[in-house]
């Protein structure tokens, strides 16, 4: 049985935005759905488990936390930190990538060099790493937060823009914009940008899900946003201590970050496929 | 070849520069070095002594010259947690952190590339559509939770590995296939869609044609073939594997470079971190250039330059 034709053919695409879209909702609607305050600390019913394991009552449906707190209502505020932290980096570094990458890779020279070798420096750095760094010396907010896994991310976008604008730079229509007498500036955002515009969109979806996992990650670390915030990787990294005795506060948040980037990775290769059905693998 | 060797080469030195720069800097302007070791209990005397050996009274690009030319003939300071010369203690945890990646990598190397040959092979079907599936959900999970789901799973419940810390080879298994995962899904879908664009090439076409065994195309026309994408994005990825056993080493309590790194920084051992720093530094730009001639070796149409 030739499972993709069974399933239509952008059935990614369909997949993932569909998770994605339904996820978006959640946080943008957390206010009405979430049963109870997620920050309401209820000690008398610390570690409730869930609805279907021994001892779980409808009270609270997917159980309660350390402090008696609602898992339900966690999950469903959380979504908006993971959601907003994820695209807000992504989107910062894009900008900053795409821009120096272009920038680089139109003008040439001096620029390029130190746009490269900054970026090869970079390249020599694990990015959780650095992450830490900063974190553990300006502190986490989700500011931060957003700043640090941003500023981590550019040489993607700086690469791939940096070589397709090199390419773009010897084509007839850029020639033809430049005798016409257009600045660079000009060229680099009108004519270069729309050009590059499909294979961004990929990246940058992709990204996101990068993105959402370093949150977790550093979360983990004891980096990310501080404490009594709702977000998913806080609620795992709080798990983490009670595995053993209330395995659901870990594999619950666990379940919601796997469900959503799955969603996102789904959805930024579906693109990938719809936009440019012959391109490589994008690393 | 050589003069692209050479180039490389002599640019290593400023990226790392670059990088111990910014750590540097990052780590002196945001905690007085005078305040963390000595806390409040500190005389002016011990005081003294400290702002002299760590020469804190020059202004800050000073104090990094200074730390600089230390470094270059290989002394990267004591380490201010335990006392003794920091690349020594580095060099001391660095054993476990090698035997970690190298176990990693070849679990993520080798099952990547087969399931990615079992994806090509029968694409569309039902293995093909698991294997993807494992691998975009494998892309998706936070990899320290797997971690812990390992650690419930083999060494709580049903009690045949170690739940963590370092021994015999029983304690690297759980490790190595956490740490594989965070490769391993991409070396999967990376082989899959190498082969594929090889499959349609013209020469398979002919091999088949001529009669030669499927055995046949698959290991001598396609496999060599196929293979250099995946030794491109071996090298790109050098940088997130250390990131990977930062992650790990701290869920297993493995006694490595990472883990170590990561205690220094929330402690400003400014020379243990910085130490750490170059020899990651160092590990992924050499590798990375011997990633490069490789694949050169490999498929001799990459003309480096």
């Amino acid at each position: 049985m030739r499972f993709n034709r069974f399933f239509g053919k952008n059935l990614k695409m369909v997949l993932g935005g569909g998770i994605v879209i339904l996820v978006v909702l959640t946080a943008l609607l957390a206010d009405f759905i979430a049963p109870y305050d997620p920050y309401l600390q209820d000690l008398m019913h610390r570690m409730e488990p869930p609805v279907w394991s021994d001892g779980g009552s409808w009270v609270h449906i997917l159980g309660t936390d350390n402090y008696g707190r609602d898992m339900l209502s966690r999950l469903i505020h959380g979504s908006r930190i993971s959601i907003f932290v994820g695209f807000a980096s992504m989107l910062m570094s894009c900008i900053l990538g795409t821009t120096l990458g272009m920038i680089a890779g139109y003008k040439g020279k001096r620029i390029e060099q130190v746009v490269m070798r900054l970026a090869d420096a970079h390249m020599a750095i694990p990015e959780i790493l650095l992450a830490v760094l900063i974190v553990a010396a300006i502190g986490g907010s989700t500011l931060n937060l957003i700043l640090v896994l941003g500023i981590s991310g550019w040489m993607v976008y700086a690469r791939v823009t940096f070589g397709l604008c090199r390419s773009f730079r010897e084509r007839p229509f850029i020639e033809a914009a430049v005798s016409h007498g257009a600045k660079g500036g000009f060229i680099i955002f009108v004519h270069i940008l729309p050009q590059i515009l499909p294979i961004l969109t990929v990246i940058s979806t992709l990204q996101v899900a990068q993105m959402i996992l370093q949150e977790t990650a550093l979360s983990f670390l004891g980096l990310g946003v501080p404490a009594p915030a709702a977000t998913w990787g806080n609620m795992l990294a709080e798990g983490r201590d009670r595995m053993w005795i209330a395995p659901w506060i870990a594999n619950l948040s666990g379940m919601a970050i796997i469900i959503l980037v799955w969603g996102v990775n789904m959805l930024g290769n579906g693109l990938r496929e719809h936009l440019d059905p012959k391109s490589k693998e994008i690393r | 070849m050589f003069r692209f060797i050479a180039r490389r080469l002599l640019l290593m030195p400023l990226s790392i520069l670059i990088v111990m720069l910014v750590v540097f800097v990052v780590l002196r302007i945001t905690g007085d070095p005078v305040e963390i070791y000595l806390g409040i209990e500190g005389t002016p005397e011990q005081e003294a002594v400290l702002i002299e050996k760590l020469h804190l009274d020059e202004p800050l690009p000073m104090q990094f010259m200074i730390f600089l030319s230390d470094a270059v003939q290989g002394d990267f300071g004591e380490s201010l947690q335990y006392g003794e010369p920091a690349m020594k203690i580095v060099v001391s945890r660095l054993w476990p952190t090698i035997q970690l990646l190298v176990m990693g990598l070849s679990v993520a190397v080798v099952g990547g590339v087969l399931l990615g040959i079992t994806c090509a092979v029968w694409k569309d079907r039902l293995s093909d559509f698991l294997i993807s599936s494992f691998a975009i959900a494998g892309q998706s999970m936070p990899s320290f939770w797997l971690g812990i789901l390992l650690i419930q799973f083999f060494a709580l419940d049903m009690k045949l590995l170690p739940t963590s810390g370092i021994g015999d080879f029983s304690h690297l298994i759980l490790p190595s296939i956490t740490l594989s995962m965070f490769l391993m899904p991409n070396f999967i879908m990376i082989t899959r869609t190498s082969f594929l664009e090889i499959v349609n090439e013209q020469f398979v076409v002919t091999a088949r044609s001529k009669g030669v065994s499927k055995k046949g195309i698959l290991f001598i026309h396609v496999l060599p073939n196929a293979i250099n994408p995946v030794v491109s994005f071996l090298g790109l990825q050098v940088g997130r594997l250390f990131g990977g056993s930062i992650i790990t080493e701290t869920i297993f309590a493995w006694p490595g470079v990472g883990r170590l790194m990561i205690g220094s920084i929330f402690q400003r051992d400014v020379p243990i971190v910085i130490a750490a720093v170059f020899i990651v530094c160092v590990t992924i730009i050499v590798s990375n250039l011997i990633v490069d001639i490789v694949q050169s070796m490999i498929d001799p149409r990459i003309r480096l330059e």
